[in-house]
């Protein structure tokens, strides 16, 4: 068996270690948060597949506490 | 903001503005190439920022990419992904970073950081020199793999048997019972068959670890995986991998489980956590 590398498996593959996974940079100087994109809050919720409204509204008030903080810190 | 949903008004206001950043694709040791010529997210160039025994692959930006569509956002991981494969092809094993890293400041904000850090970072491509990451997803037959449990286990046919012969009430309850060991039994049988996989696989590897499973998003379209899976990520060098090969395809025979071998990427999930100026982590 050989291993695959084309394209359609790159994405399926590798959306949850590019979201997830690779060095992170701990320091002032990095914009974005380290422990999740910044993806905007509605696509986060939906392409973590989130089915219900609660989910839902549980991560946006995560996510916008993150920023918050984030942004704090960077004041 | 009310009960928890945050509105555009919101999210704007807490949206970090940058004048000049850099987003990091990976770092690198740039003695072993030249030059990197591929096209970064949204189109932008890519260059490198070298001290000399590293280098980050980077691009200019002054906006972070967190108003996007599931299409575009789509597009800006692959796009990602192929400029760190790139780099890997010209440089050998880089440091991934992850997506979306974005560093505020221009050329000297990163090398200085590079030179704060430039230990740490060298110390690691010289780990993962040669190494790269390959991911091994078993997709279980739901179906099969209750069969096989089923086929297999005296406590399953002592149970059948029991509930042939119970009234209504007691038929319930040992049915309910049925259920939950053939359930353990199947997530033991599965635990059971990737730790073996793993042990096979360890001799010709420099790591294996199992991956989250129930961490799982989905960008593809029309992705319908509703199946359950396992997956084990290794680091190997390129010249283990028609042997880690050879060895899936004796796992391939198995009739609970379809087994997707992909690779060589970038070692994503072997990377370490680096700190800022002071060090701190």
């Amino acid at each position: 068996m050989e291993p695959s590398k084309e394209p359609e498996h790159a994405l399926v593959e590798l959306v949850d270690v590019l979201l997830r996974d690779g060095a992170v940079i701990r320091a002032d100087i990095v914009v974005t948060v380290a422990d999740v994109p910044l993806i905007g809050i509605s696509l986060q919720a939906a392409i973590a597949g989130m089915a219900t409204m609660t989910e839902y509204g549980l991560l946006e008030t995560w996510d916008h506490e993150v920023r918050k903080s984030a942004a704090g810190n960077r004041a | 903001m009310s009960d928890g949903i945050v509105t555009s008004r919101d999210q704007a206001q807490d949206r970090p503005e940058i004048d000049d950043g850099r987003y990091l694709y990976c770092l690198v040791d740039p003695d072993q190439g030249a030059d990197l010529r591929v096209e970064g997210i949204d189109g932008q160039s890519v260059y490198l920022i070298n001290i000399g025994d590293v280098a980050a692959v980077v691009h200019r930006c002054t906006q972070i990419y967190d108003d996007t569509s599931i299409d575009q956002l789509r597009r800006r991981l692959l796009t990602h992904h192929n400029v760190v494969d790139q780099a890997g092809d010209r440089f050998g094993t880089p440091i991934p970073l992850r997506f979306h890293t974005i560093i505020e400041g221009d050329d000297t904000a990163v090398s200085e950081w590079l030179r704060d850090q430039q230990e740490e970072i060298t110390d690691a491509l010289s780990t993962l020199d040669g190494a790269w990451e390959y991911r091994i997803r078993l997709n279980w037959d739901d179906e099969a793999l209750e069969r096989h449990v089923s086929e297999n286990s005296e406590q399953l046919d002592d149970l059948s048997r029991r509930i042939d012969q119970a009234g209504a009430g007691k038929k319930h309850l040992l049915e309910k019972e049925c259920e939950r060991v053939r359930r353990e039994q199947v997530n033991a049988y599965k635990e059971t068959v990737v730790s073996d996989l793993a042990d096979d696989i360890s001799p010709d590897a420099r790591q294996v670890d199992l991956a989250d499973a129930e961490e799982t998003v989905s960008l593809a379209a029309g992705d319908g995986d509703d199946g359950s899976h396992s997956q084990l990520v290794v680091l190997a060098s390129c010249d283990c991998e028609s042997t880690i090969g050879d060895r899936l395809d004796e796992f391939a025979d198995c009739e609970t489980a379809d087994i997707q071998f992909t690779g060589p990427w970038a070692p994503y999930s072997f990377v370490p956590e680096f700190g800022d100026h002071n060090g701190a982590k």
